[in-house]
Order: structure tokens, then sequence, then C-alpha cells
């Protein structure tokens, strides 16, 4: 009889605890300290980052395609070039306004002409890859920015080498001598268009420098 | 005998020992960030900021107080507006080899799992390791958290880190020479759902 008694309270004790336990979860039971006690034993976050890593092993680079990489370095190249232009562009400049020859003025002529080109693919690469991140909404401001500032470099550019041809051939035909005209009347507007597209050089870098 | 063997079985009922009660935590949505000050020339300062919302997440704490599982931040997966620096830090993180960064909890006082588990706000303490490019550090980490809905809290912290902690170089970047210090700002915010097992599985 003093078995069954027994047995009862166990079983009364049993479903109290059963019910109480559905709620709310037995924090009286934890230890002091909880702890993951080995972390090499983190068995869930061993399984979560096995399954994280299986899906990143073909995982590339966002964004990371050869005309990002060809776009920055050929950016690197046309700053070096804009540089060199203007100091070329200044000693080319003072010798005709001092009425010398200058020694500078072939050398300003090809990189002239090769910065404009590389700014002309600069600026195809450029909208592609404008075209590529037309989804991203982050730095899309900047990236607007960028391309404004670039555009005008570009335009810069081949504007100033289009007046420097035009003016080259003005005076082999003679005709700037038929009319009058002078070197500033000839060259100030390529002077002009390139002192733009330094500038906007320039800012294009700082605008998008890490 | 017949009776006794179903009454006997319910003696460790009885004494509270149901194995399988716990509770998860599963990451419901959430972000976290880091931010830099570089130096332009080893002068000036810009804070650098990027944001990962790829973040994924389980913790169950399971019976006796055993934490496991923790935070996954896919390393390929920063955005701070600017996509050559994205990539600079995905190749610094060494994402190759180590493509997650992750956080699990490796110390934290019972009282203050209660807390969490119960309270509708509060901060707790708690030791935490981080594990990053091959490297990995346990901070002392100061978690706050808020009851957002009956079965959701939200976590934010702050954790002052270093580059130095993972084995990682402080980056030098950029056309023109950009450097960063050491020290790197860590924060996050993260909201979890609870789902509270007290059952036994079948």
């Amino acid at each position: 009889m003093r078995a069954t008694v027994l047995m009862l309270l166990l079983v009364l004790a049993a479903a109290d605890v059963s019910a109480r336990d559905r709620d709310s979860f037995r924090l009286s039971m934890l230890p002091q300290k909880s702890s993951a006690p080995d972390t090499l034993h983190n068995r869930a976050l061993e399984d979560m980052l096995s399954n994280f890593t299986r899906t990143q092993e073909t995982a590339e680079l966002p964004y990371d395609s050869w005309t990002f990489t060809a776009h920055r370095y050929l950016g690197y190249a046309i700053v070096a070039a804009t540089a060199t232009q203007i100091i070329l562009g200044s000693m080319t400049w003072n010798a005709r306004m001092e009425g010398k020859e200058p020694g500078t003025k072939s050398a300003h002529k090809y990189i002239g002409y090769t910065t404009a080109g590389l700014s002309l693919a600069q600026s195809a690469l450029g909208y592609v890859d404008f075209w590529k991140l037309r989804g991203k909404e982050s730095g899309k401001t900047k990236r607007m920015v960028h391309l404004g500032l670039s555009t005008l470099a570009t335009a810069g550019f081949v504007t100033a080498a289009a007046i420097a041809y035009n003016s080259r051939q003005d005076i082999e035909d003679g005709t700037a001598a038929e009319e009058g005209k002078t070197f500033d009347d000839l060259y100030s507007n390529h002077r002009t268009a390139g002192i733009i597209s330094g500038i906007s050089v320039l800012f294009t870098v700082i605008v998008i420098e890490w | 005998m017949k009776r006794l063997i179903p009454i006997l079985a319910l003696i460790p009922v009885a004494l509270g020992i149901s194995e399988g009660r716990s509770e998860t935590l599963t990451l419901k949505s959430g972000h976290v960030r880091y931010e830099v000050r570089l130096k332009t020339l080893g002068i000036g300062g810009d804070n650098v900021s990027a944001i990962n919302r790829g973040v994924m997440g389980k913790i169950v704490i399971a019976g006796g107080g055993r934490i496991e599982g923790g935070i996954i931040v896919p390393v390929i997966g920063f955005d701070s507006n600017n996509t050559k620096r994205d990539q600079d830090v995905a190749k610094i993180l060494k994402y190759k080899e180590h493509p997650a960064i992750t956080f699990e909890v490796v110390e934290m006082a019972g009282e203050d799992l209660e807390r969490v588990l119960q309270s509708d706000s509060g901060r707790v303490a708690l030791k935490a390791k981080i594990s990053a490019a091959g490297g990995s550090k346990v901070y002392d980490v100061i978690l706050a958290f808020r009851t957002a809905r009956s079965k959701e809290i939200r976590f934010t912290t702050h954790i002052d880190a270093k580059f130095s902690d993972f084995g990682i170089k402080p980056p030098r970047l950029g056309l023109i020479l950009k450097t960063a210090p050491d020290r790197i700002e860590l924060s996050g915010e993260l909201v979890f759902e609870i789902e509270r097992e007290s059952e036994s599985p079948p």
C-alpha cells in the first residue's frame, strides 16, 4: 500500500513538472557559468560553417571582371599621362609665347593623341561597368559623379586633340596665315579644353579613390 | 508489474531530467558593420565603414546551459559603397580559404542567460570568440538586448578589435598611399526568433 502511494505521488509530481516546463525552460537548472565548454565541439557552428563553406566553393568576388580591372589600370595610365601633358603643355605654350620653337612639341602631340584614345576606351569600359552596377543602390551618387566628371575629361581630351589637329592643318595649309591668326588664337581653346580635362581627371580620382 | 513499468518510466520526468529540452535562437534579420579610420600619407583621418546584411546564425541553448551555434558573416558581403574597397577587404580576409567570419559565445553566466531569455531588455557580459582569416580571439563583450515581440530578441553590440588579433596586417591601400591603423571597430544589430522546445522528441 505504501509503495502504491509513493508511485502515485511520483506520477502527480511528474505531471506537474511537465506542465510547467512546457511554458518555460527551467533556467534554474543552468549551472553558474553557461558555456560552450570546448569551442572545438561547437557542433552546431561547425555544421553551419561546413554547409556555408560548400556554398562558397565557387564564390567569386562581387563585380570582379576584366572590365573593372582594365578600367582601373587604364585610369592610372590616364592620370600619369595627364600629369605629363600638363607639364609638356605648359612648356610648349611658354616657349611659343616667347617666340621659340618648343622641343616638347612632338612628345606633347603624341602623348595627347594617346591620352585622348585611352580616355575614349576608358569611358567605354566605364559605361560597361556602370551598366553592370545598375542594380546596386549603394554608392550610386558617387558613381554618377564619377561618370559625369570622367565623361567631361574624355570630352575635353578629344576636343583638345581635335583643336590641335585642326590648328596644325590651318598652319600647314596657310589658312591661319591668310586669316591672320596668332598662336594664341589657334591654341587658346586647346589649352582651355586641356585644363578642363586635367581638373576633371583630378576630381574623378578623388571621388573614386579608396 | 505491468502497471509498474510505465510508472517507473515517468520517474526521470518527475525529477526534471528531460533530455532534448532546449531553446533555439534563429537569426531572423540583422547586420554587422566595421569601421576604420584611414589616413592619407600618414595624416588626417577618413572614417570608412561597411555593412554586411548577409549574416546567418543559430544559437542553441541546450539543457545544462550549454550554448552551441553562433553567427556566420560571409566575407564576400561587406558593402562600403566602394566596389574596389569591398574586393580588397575580401582579399585581406582571405575569402577563398576562410569564406566566413564566425562569432560564438564561449562563456556566459547562467543568471545573465536567464535575464536574456526572460527580461524585456538589459545588458549582459559574455566572452565571445571571433574567428576571421584563420585567426581568432576571445573578447569580453557587452551585449544589449531588447525583446522586440513576444518571440523575438534584438541584440546590439560594439567590439573594439584589432587587425592583428586575427594575424592580419593593417591594410595599406590606394593610389595615393592610404593606411589603416590596427584598430577596427565592429558592431552588430541582430534580431533572433526564439523557439522553445520543452518536450523530448518522440
